[in-house]
């Protein structure tokens, strides 16, 4: 499995992806190469909605994505959604 | 600065601790930072934990140069919590603490100063680490009385003006305050730990008197009857005791001594296993100490008989005690355990012997021939005795243990066990590390346990979705790992952006949006064989918890403070039957379960447990257990989940 998607990692290099970075009504499409770590993806997003990038947390298919991760390494396609959410605190 | 009840504001250069206090309670103002300048000193010179512990001469030194510790803002303070200002300060006393200026999350609440005397202030905690004491034990804001009812320092009443502070009048005064608070807190506390280590001590001792009384049982039957001897590939008692207790250990180690009950009743078997042992046992001793004459020598009836010889003839008291043993193992089974070793119990011993010394020998005149099968008799009933004794802990190691070892019990109820010694340093230390609040302690999945998470799991803190998030992936192991075992209700734990991404966001219900959450590649469980959906909520600033019960065809909202959200429930019984419909082409009548808001449930008192709450709330539902818990638990959960995110498992608290 690991090495398929190195594979096609290694393949698909330099492939850009259309990413789209969704905040509740707020949708943004970035246009990224398969091996570049999402962290980039992350700073212009919230550059883009003036936040700071540890108020939000970023969800592919509701799993968290952390900065370093590339789309290769979560097997994304081409239009794909990553979902920006804030942080959530509470307590009465 | 009016509303402070020093005398004067100057008295320290910065004002004190009941400034900060105030002003973080009541205002909105931005924190002038100079002001909290000196605070800190004077805060712990006049807080009740500025006891026997606390380094005077540190304190006057950092009095003197109190401009020496002023307030930075932390690396990433302020940045991640969007109602917080925090600072770092380093403590007078080389401590970290982190605490919250500037406007309070929720004025109704109140929030304080970790320096704050009463926050969190554990006597337990105090005791055991005297290093803590000069700790910001809260770790943050926490409250346990309200800032008006603290008693006023006696530092600041006794001082007016800056060169009248008397530092000594009022350590003493605080050291001897802390000395009776100390006293009347910890008094019951120390003495309940005690009745426990005493406890804890019983069954080594056992033990070790055990393997005592079963060698010295070995060494009767081995010495008197060679002939007898069983086979050599026999285990000795001694190695069975030794297997057996490291079976115990074992078997405690696994959890498996599931209630203390359990343990007091080994104790008790094995006490009087001990005690049987040494009436066994004992025969091979004489107890009045010399060398016991041979057997075939004692063919003297007269001289044994004589009450006064008895200290030179333990042979004698040793035929006696075989006697009894035989007639009446019972009766003497009292008096055995204290003979041999007991010097108390030898006035009676030698009455009682004299009195069976008395019976043997009118018997003996008669019998004497009876005497070597009789003694044969003896040791075949002890060697019977004794490989009963062996059937029964060869049937508690092969029946019970094993088959307890085959099988771990799952949790049936939320543990309440108080951490252990390993797990309190552990929180210790994680409450007071000094990493960077982006340090993470533990990672699971893709999530992580840092500094911070941690700090929000501290008392009075609001927990975070990093917090809640992290338990419900570890609840997710869990139920995973009962799926795997078909035991127990199968169960899927969301995350807290599940309704936020379903419906809150948008403010319309949008099912696409979370249809590739649940991919069983994703999440690892196929969410259409669950039988339960627990969903925590986040409701602004409060945290709740919402179960789509599919097997029982309801919708169930457990919220701590009793609220209600139809919405919420109408949005995910609507999810339910798309999902369903989406996964596994199933039609569910999700329109006309019941939801439910139960008031029957735990609830909370303050202003900063929801969290928590909802989490065990969420671990209830799980386990498809009672609610059997509230608000007094709140804090040792607290301290749980620390460490269960720190062990990256549920079950570490249950050992």
């Amino acid at each position: 499995m690991a090495d398929a998607k190195e594979e096609k990692a290694a393949v698909s290099t330099g492939e850009h992806l259309n990413i789209k970075v969704k905040q509740d009504e707020n949708e943004i499409v970035f246009k990224i190469k398969k091996s570049t770590p999402l962290k980039k993806l992350m700073n212009a997003f919230c550059s883009r909605q003036a936040v700071e990038i540890n108020q939000m947390v970023f969800l592919y298919d509701g799993q968290r994505v952390l900065p370093e991760e590339t789309p290769a390494q979560l097997g994304m396609e081409d239009g794909d959604l990553i979902d920006a959410m804030l942080h959530q605190t509470g307590g009465n | 600065m009016e509303r402070t009840p020093t005398t004067g504001g100057g008295l320290l250069r910065g004002g004190s601790l009941w400034d900060v206090v105030d002003r973080n309670q009541t205002t909105e103002t931005t924190t002038p930072r100079s002001k909290t300048r000196g605070g800190f000193a004077a805060a712990l010179l006049g807080s009740p934990w500025a006891g026997d512990h606390l380094d005077e001469e540190s304190v006057r030194r950092d009095l003197r140069r109190s401009s020496g510790f002023g307030v930075t803002p932390s690396r990433s303070g302020g940045e991640k919590r969007r109602h917080y200002h925090h600072y770092d300060t380093p403590s007078p006393l080389g401590r970290r603490a982190s605490y919250t200026l500037g406007r309070s999350p929720s004025p109704g609440s109140l929030s304080l100063s970790p320096y704050s005397p009463y926050l969190g202030y554990s006597p337990t905690l105090s005791r055991k680490f005297p290093r803590l004491l000069d700790t910001p034990v809260g770790f943050g804001r926490s409250v346990s009385r309200s800032p008006g009812s603290y008693p006023p320092s006696p530092l600041l009443m006794a001082g007016p003006r800056h060169g009248d502070v008397n530092l000594d009048e009022g350590m003493a005064k605080f050291r001897d305050e802390l000395k009776r608070e100390l006293k009347e807190e910890l008094g019951p506390e120390i003495k309940a730990e005690m009745a426990e280590e005493i406890r804890q001590e019983v069954l080594p001792t056992y033990n070790a008197m055990l393997g005592e009384g079963i060698r010295a049982a070995r060494r009767a039957i081995g010495a008197s009857s060679s002939e007898h001897a069983h086979g050599s590939g026999r285990l000795s008692h001694l190695e069975r005791e030794r297997a057996l207790r490291d079976k115990v250990e074992g078997y405690r180690g696994r959890r498996l001594l599931l209630s203390q009950d359990d343990l007091r009743l080994d104790v008790k078997s094995l006490a009087s296993y001990r005690k049987l042992l040494e009436t066994v046992g004992s025969i091979d001793e004489t107890p009045f100490g010399g060398t016991p004459p041979p057997l075939r020598h004692r063919e003297d009836g007269r001289e044994a008989a004589s009450p006064t010889s008895l200290a030179k003839h333990g042979a004698a008291a040793r035929e006696t005690k075989v006697v009894v043993v035989r007639d009446s193992p019972e009766a003497f089974a009292g008096t055995a355990g204290t003979t041999p070793t007991s010097s108390g119990g030898q006035g009676d011993f030698s009455r009682e012997c004299d009195r069976n010394i008395q019976v043997i020998m009118s018997r003996r005149s008669l019998r004497d021939a009876e005497e070597e099968a009789g003694r044969m008799e003896q040791i075949t009933e002890l060697q019977a005795r004794l490989d009963s004794l062996d059937i029964l802990w060869r049937s508690k190691d092969s029946g019970e243990i094993d088959a307890m070892l085959a099988k771990e019990v799952p949790p049936t109820s939320v543990c309440k066990k108080e951490l252990s010694a390993e797990h309190e340093t552990m929180y210790l230390s994680i409450m007071g590390s000094d990493e960077d609040d982006d340090y993470a302690f533990s990672r699971h999945k893709n999530l992580r346990f840092t500094v911070q998470d941690a700090m929000s799991l501290g008392p009075g803190e609001w927990l975070t979705d990093e917090n809640i998030n992290f338990f419900m992936s570890l609840l997710n192991d869990r139920a995973r790992r009962r799926i795997e075992q078909k035991d127990g209700p199968a169960c899927y734990f969301t995350n807290t952006f599940f309704l936020n991404k379903l419906f809150k966001g948008t403010r319309k219900y949008e099912y696409s949006g979370v249809r590739t959450w649940t991919r069983p590649k994703k999440i690892g469980v196929e969410i259409t064989k669950c039988d339960k959906v627990v969903v925590p909520v986040h409701q602004q600033v409060h945290w709740c918890c919402a179960v789509a019960d599919i097997k029982r065809k309801e919708l169930v909202y457990y919220d701590s403070m009793l609220g209600k959200d139809q919405a919420v429930l109408e949005n995910l019984a609507r999810w339910v039957k798309d999902e369903w419909k989406d996964k596994a082409k199933v039609d569910l009548d999700t329109k006309s379960w019941p939801r439910k808001f139960p008031k029957d449930i735990p609830t909370q008192e303050n202003g900063y447990d929801c969290g928590v709450f909802a989490v065990k709330f969420a671990e209830c539902a799980g386990l498809d257990c009672e609610m059997d818990f509230s608000q007094q638990d709140m804090p040792l959960f607290r301290k749980q989940m620390v460490v269960q995110l720190k062990e990256v498992d549920l079950d570490a608290v249950d050992q």
